[in-house]
């Protein structure tokens, strides 16, 4: 577990290669100097290999909008239900590493969105699944990542990735 | 799942709404 003060401590932090390496980033929102949204972008831009989730006191539908924009996991309102918190960053990192080859060297998945991607189900293993597999099989365009379309199709068993 | 974590927020914040304070707390408090 880390610690910084401030938006700058958490980027120079980052900078300097702290050990063990952090893969989630948990920000309050509400800093002085440099927010949490734009830490958020700033992290964002240098390390996409990030998961990052937000926590304020201030819930509004704009700072959520803009956090969802810039690119956060989870945005999360106090008081924090600690369970909820572990809950949440385990799910945001097998995200994380389903949808970001960087973040996840042996993932599952590489996703191109805008791609379309054939879904397979079935009861084989995913690595056996495909298309031509039988079964139920579905196109659809990826949007954000393998991670939306296995929210939208729970039990996806395989997929295949094609450019357009 | 160990997940090595970086908290940030804000040190002049009261402990009761202090996010580090909050995660200190709970991830080394026994389970």
């Amino acid at each position: 577990m880390h610690f910084a003060n401030s938006g700058e401590e958490a980027l120079d932090n980052l900078a300097a290669g702290i050990e063990p390496p952090p893969i989630v980033i948990l920000s309050d929102i509400n800093m002085p100097v440099m927010d949490g949204l734009e830490l958020l972008r700033k992290i964002e831009t240098r390390r996409p290999d990030l998961t990052v989730m937000m926590v304020t006191a201030y819930g509004d539908d704009e700072r959520q909008r803009l956090a969802g924009e810039y690119g956060a996991a989870e945005f999360i309102t106090k008081p924090v239900d600690f369970d909820f918190l572990k809950t949440r960053a385990s799910r945001s990192v097998r995200r994380r590493r389903l949808t970001n080859p960087n973040a996840a060297p042996n993932g599952r998945f590489q996703t191109i969105p805008g791609a379309l991607v054939k879904v397979g189900f079935g009861a084989r293993p995913w690595k056996n699944a495909s298309a031509e597999d039988g079964g139920s099989t579905s196109i659809v365009q990826v949007m954000a990542g393998a991670a939306l379309i296995q929210d939208l199709r729970p039990g996806l068993l395989a997929v295949a990735v094609q450019h357009r | 799942m160990s997940v090595s974590i970086l908290v940030v927020d804000d040190e002049t914040d009261s402990p009761s709404c202090s996010v580090s304070s909050f995660v200190a707390k709970h991830a080394t408090a026994p389970t």
